[in-house]
């Protein structure tokens, strides 16, 4: 006998050792009662996802703006503003900028000549 | 094929659909049964059409080679959620109510053991070689496979079951 017959006797041997516990046919087609069941768990994950969904959008939202007190701000100007827009100084007419080193130096020369 | 054409070929097969659904889940005849009533719901309803390419018993088989791999997917997700415990100590009471003959044979029972222990794609499709009496060509198209693949397989699983049988021929033979 070969090994092909040989393994072909012990299959057919479990062929029918299982062919004696073969189910009913009519048991077997026949539809199951459905059981309308809520695993605890996909409501533990819908609440979750429930729960970070609003986290995000929550996360997300754009501070809410008070639109008159911006108005307000834009309109706003100092008080010492007309000060810079109508001085002139000895070395130059315009204030708009910072003082350099230069232009202290010269002014501490013209104080000297002053003094003498 | 209208259902009752299709409920007389179901049953035609069904007792070769047994032997294929238990060794589709490791031969738990329980499982077996649940794996075969849900791929002949999947038949009946319609969910799996047979479409006339494959012979019907290969189609069938298929489907519930589908089915069960399914269900294996279902338990390892109830095995994550911690059930995994009492599904096992449900599976540990099984096999002591089997009433096989065959098991009660010291020959049947460590073929099968061996049978086990073979990689699943071997398992299968000398299953469906030597068992159902499939071609290798049919087989590999129930596994959903190239017949080159099934080929390997179904070589490589005679190999390692024949060096059992020699094994165990020559240790009965040294009893003796």
């Amino acid at each position: 006998m070969n090994l092909d017959d040989k393994l072909r006797q012990s299959f057919h041997e479990l062929r029918a050792a299982d062919a004696q516990g073969v189910p009913l046919f009519s048991r077997v087609a026949r539809p199951r009662p459905r059981t309308v069941t809520v695993p605890w768990i996909r409501l533990a994950a819908g609440v979750a996802g429930l729960a970070a969904l609003l986290l995000v959008v929550k996360l997300n939202r754009p501070p809410a703006t008070d639109t008159q007190q911006w108005a307000t701000l834009s309109n706003w100007s100092a008080t010492t503003d007309e000060l810079l827009t109508g001085a002139s100084t000895p070395w130059g007419s315009s204030t708009l900028s910072t003082p350099t080193d230069s232009w202290l130096k010269n002014s501490n020369q013209i104080n000297q000549k002053e003094t003498l | 094929m209208d259902e009752s054409e299709l409920r007389v070929q179901l049953e035609q097969f069904h007792p070769v659909s047994y032997g294929w659904a238990l060794s589709c889940c490791a031969h738990n005849p329980m499982e077996a049964e649940d794996i075969l009533q849900t791929a002949y719901l999947k038949v009946l309803d319609g969910r799996a059409r047979f479409d006339g390419r494959a012979a019907f018993k290969t189609w069938l088989f298929a489907v519930i080679r589908h089915t069960a791999a399914d269900e294996r997917r279902r338990r390892w997700l109830h095995w994550l959620r911690l059930d995994g415990y009492r599904q096992e100590r449900d599976d540990e009471v099984q096999p002591a109510a089997r009433g096989d003959a065959l098991e009660q044979t010291e020959r049947g029972q460590l073929f099968r053991e061996k049978l086990a222990k073979l990689p699943r794609r071997q398992q299968e499709v000398l299953h469906l070689v030597f068992y159902q009496d499939l071609t290798i060509e049919a087989a590999a198209g129930v596994m959903g496979i190239s017949v080159g693949s099934a080929r390997t397989h179904y070589e490589r699983g005679k190999q390692r079951l024949g060096e059992w049988l020699q094994q165990s021929e020559d240790f009965n033979e040294s009893r003796r």
